[in-house]
């Protein structure tokens, strides 16, 4: 096995190992580096990009200023297998490693396998990579025992158990510890960080009874949810308030979460495991690549960094027509794949949609004060542009109306975000017993789950039926009210779907209405 | 064969679009020929119009329509008493003029909640109590006006200012096809089969939405709505204008208001304007439907249209369980959501 090289020089040649990012996965790489004697010259083969080529110069530096000799010979790095593309600069540390064990500046001491990644400054500090938990299973998975990382890195490197990670700080202090002269004691494990603003209580939100109901709804049934209303309403006000409410990520998703954010960079210095939701709210005058990922330099788009949360799209139907086509196969599938060169790379994105819009391009059709100064043909263009599939994977549609002023003034404090968030955790561990063969919400059955989880009583189908006719639904709506009809069950910790729990679903699928086509009837 | 012939001079007629010479004409006893003799067109242009008329007749076979010239019995009486009345009606759906009295209800195609609430309030009244509407198939208020009195089981009327054949708006295909279907209403157009809607066509479209009744309503309409053209008609044409009184610092109410000023009877409720007809307002039946408790607390607090959360607060209930009586409400037909979270009862 390549791996169990414990990096000793073999005359001239020295084998470490490291790894790289392929999309949000850790992917093993070997760098062999050979010294032979000839002109002097530095060469890195292997696919590199343009990072890889310019971390010569720092590694040069990086050796001199560390006070060891830069060998004045042919030096020949290699990163294998060359058709991984090698980004970025975390090869340094381990190609400067390489260098010295290949001139025998160091003499390993240690008896197991080890992995090393790194960047260099000049002076030969050591600073922090990208991805370096995504690298860490990986080389749980390899069985590859040691972790030399940046000491930046370290305490999230060690977020996973079975893998000795050290924290370097130094080229030195490597390259003394590995020649024996100097102990280190491991890093222990990060802590969990806060990635959303802290945004409000849902206290603050006065009266939108039903507008809150159906979001405590869809946060515990992860439904994507669409709320319609003229400006002013509450509507961004609610969305900043879901995160509140939202049930805690299950140890899994916080592990994908967290590679996901480590890959792109964008956890806060020290790093740490993620343990809240997350909630993108992109602007939307985002672009393609911002919201789905860059396809050359492939990196997490907002779907991606919203995976196992929450992505908020306020004011949907001004993002553009190809951002929002392009959330469509995501939303099928969960993931995102971006084909490459040599083979595809995939980014996890299954968020749950939550949508803001104005009922008109005006913003007041259906107010009580204003007039609406749309034209029919606005209105049927308005919504053509986000009717069709995505609204097809909308389960719950909700109209948010504008409050009195007075009203606003009166009304009592409501119910906070704490207790909100206590009924949906306990209708989740209601629902645990399903949480089985790739099972994760409600929201997310596939027919063959809802068949499973949503047998009614004869009784219901029948009301159900009733419903379906009296409000002219269409049948992809049928799985929909069945969707969230089981989330209301599941709230009340209910295992049948009753009556009740239909009656109220069929409340918060507004677009499927008849009453809504016709502005005026 | 005579009769044919007969109907396309009147098609020819209608052509030339001098209504007020033809009246006049008409009016003195002279024939379909001698009127269009009398008009003194070139023999050219006679002929061009001559064979349009021939063809008009032809597609008004094809598709259905009735073509009522003014010689005709079934004319609305009321609208050949205006001094330039169409020479021709082309109609689609039933003549229901002939079987009822009949408003006229117009408004802003861009209405606030208010104006379609006050709308829908007074039209519900009157075709509940034997009066038709008329108006004039536009967005908005006449969109309302129409569709609330195909619901409440009444008779209405929709003018278009396009060819008879010609869905416009296209939004309002479905109400066309209610109409139609209903056998409670009709369309009528003076213009020529396939005409497009010029903007021209609408004003002047007006003075027939005015001039087939003896009241015009006036809903919500700001200064420069083509609503306060059909009023102008109406005043000239010697007929009635009611208005329906509005906020001060609302747009669509200070042409309704403007008219009351100037004389316009205030209207704020059906009974207002049964007055009128000498109708004795039917008093409301109050339905007892078959409510359980819950639902009666709902149904009792909507005794108008009112918000969602108005009634939840006024109610109690928690929202959930609110959710359920309404839904249960809404299976029953006894009360319908508008756009805005506003629940009413459904009339009738
Ligand atoms: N139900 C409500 N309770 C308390 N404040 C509200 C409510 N609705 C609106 N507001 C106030 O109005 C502001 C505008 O609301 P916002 O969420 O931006 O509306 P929208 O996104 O629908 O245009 C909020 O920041 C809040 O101060
Ligand atoms: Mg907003
Ligand atoms: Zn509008």
């Amino acid at each position: 096995m390549p791996f169990s090289w414990k990096g000793i020089p073999i005359g001239m040649l020295a084998k470490v190992l490291s790894a790289t990012l392929l999309g949000i996965e850790g992917a093993l790489v070997d760098v062999e580096v050979d010294i032979s004697n000839g002109l002097p010259s530095f060469t890195i083969v292997g696919l590199p990009d343009q990072a890889v080529q310019e971390s010569r110069e720092r590694i040069r530096s990086a050796i001199k200023n560390s006070e060891f000799n830069f060998p004045v010979k042919r030096i020949t790095v290699n990163l294998a297998p060359a058709d991984i593309k090698k980004e970025g600069p975390a090869f340094d540390l381990p190609i400067a490693i390489g260098i010295l064990m290949a001139s025998e500046c160091i003499v390993s001491q240690l008896d197991s396998s080890f992995l090393i990644v790194g960047e260099l400054s000049l002076d030969g500090s050591i600073r922090p990579v990208n991805g370096i938990i995504s690298m860490a299973i990986m080389s749980r998975e390899l069985g590859i025992p040691i972790m030399f990382v940046p000491y930046e890195n370290s305490s999230e490197a060690a977020l996973i158990p079975g893998v000795k990670v050290y924290g370097i700080r130094h080229l030195t202090e490597i390259v003394q510890f590995l020649n024996g002269n100097i102990s280190l004691s491991p890093a222990g494990p990060a802590k969990s960080i806060r990635i959303n603003e802290v945004s409000g209580d849902f206290s603050e939100i006065k009266g939108q009874e039903s507008a809150k109901r159906a979001l405590e709804i869809a946060a515990c049934g992860f439904h994507n949810i669409i709320m319609v209303g003229p400006p002013g309403s509450g509507k961004t006000m609610l969305a900043q308030r879901l995160p509140t409410i939202l049930p805690p990520l299950t140890e899994e998703e916080a592990l994908e979460v967290t590679k996901i954010y480590s890959s792109a960079g964008l956890l806060p210095k020290g790093g740490g495991i993620i343990e809240e939701r997350p909630f993108r709210s992109p602007h939307h005058s985002i672009s393609l690549a911002g919201m789905v990922g860059g396809t050359s330099n492939p990196r997490p788009g907002e779907i991606s960094l919203a995976h196992n949360g929450v992505l908020f799209l306020d004011e949907f139907p001004e993002f553009r027509r190809d951002v929002l086509e392009a959330l469509r196969q995501p939303m099928e599938d969960g993931t995102l794949v971006i084909s490459r060169a040599h083979g595809s790379i995939r980014f996890p994105a299954r968020f749950m949609l939550v949508a803001s819009m104005n009922p008109c391009p005006c913003g007041y059709l259906g107010d009580t004060k204003k007039p609406c100064t749309c034209s029919p043909y606005q209105i049927e263009r308005y919504f053509s542009k986000i009717s069709g599939p995505i609204l097809d994977r909308i389960d719950i549609q909700i109209e948010v109306p504008r409050l009195e002023t007075d009203t606003l003034i009166k009304s009592n404090l409501g119910e906070t975000s704490e207790s909100i968030r206590m009924r949906i955790k306990k209708a989740r561990e209601f629902q645990s017993y399903r949480f089985k063969d790739g099972f994760r919400a409600n929201g997310l059955m596939e027919p063959r789950e809802i068949k499973e989880h949503c047998k009614l009583t004869p009784s219901v189908q029948g009301l159900l039926r009733e419903i379906i006719d009296k409000f002219h639904l269409s049948a992809r709506s049928y799985d929909k009210l069945l969707k969230v009809a089981r989330t209301i069950a599941d709230l009340s910790e209910s295992e049948l779907i009753r009556e009740e729990d239909v009656l109220e679903a069929i409340q918060y699928r507004v677009l499927d209405r008849k009453y809504w086509e016709k502005k005026f009837s | 064969m005579g009769e044919e012939v007969f109907i396309i001079d009147w098609i020819q007629l209608n052509l030339t679009g001098r209504y007020r010479a033809i009246k006049e004409l008409f009016s003195r006893g002279l024939s379909t020929e001698e009127i269009i003799s009398f008009l003194g067109l070139e023999k050219e242009k006679l002929l061009a119009l001559r064979k349009r008329a021939e063809q008009e007749y032809k597609r008004s076979l094809d598709l259905g329509i009735d073509l009522i010239p003014i010689s005709s019995d079934e004319y609305p009486i009321l609208l050949k008493n205006i001094s330039d009345p169409p020479a021709l009606l082309y109609v689609l759906g039933e003549k229901v003029w002939l079987k009822d009295n009949f408003i006229s209800v117009v408004g802003t195609r861009r209405p606030t909640r208010y104006g379609i609430n006050a709308t829908r309030i007074i039209v519900s009244r009157l075709v509940e109590n034997g009066i038709g509407i008329v108006s004039g198939f536009a967005y908005g208020i006449d969109t309302v006006a129409h569709t609330e009195a195909l619901h409440g089981g009444g008779y209405t009327i929709g003018v278009l200012g396009t060819g008879i054949d010609v869905v416009y708006p296209k939004v309002n295909r479905g109400l066309r096809k209610d109409i139609l279907e209903s056998k409670r209403g009709c369309l009528i157009s003076e213009f020529p089969i396939g005409d497009k809607p010029e903007s021209w066509h609408f004003p002047r479209r007006n003075r027939i939405i005015s001039g087939l009744t003896q009241i015009t309503l006036v809903v919500e309409a700001s200064l420069k709505s083509g609503a306060m053209i059909t009023a102008g008609y109406a005043l000239e044409q010697g007929r009635e204008v009611f208005a329906v009184p509005g906020n001060i610092d609302s747009e669509n109410s200070q042409g309704t208001n403007q008219l009351i000023k100037e004389g316009a009877k205030i209207i704020t409720s059906g009974d207002d304007i049964l007055e009128e007809f000498n109708v004795i307002p039917k008093l409301t039946t109050i339905r007892l439907p078959e409510l359980n408790e819950e639902e009666a607390i709902i149904w009792n607090i909507l005794n108008e249209p009112r918000l969602e959360d108005d009634i939840l607060n006024i109610s109690g209930f928690d929202v959930s369980r609110f959710n359920i009586i309404i839904t249960r409400l809404e299976l029953k037909g006894l009360i319908e959501r508008l756009p805005g979270r506003m629940l009413k009862r459904k009339d009738g």
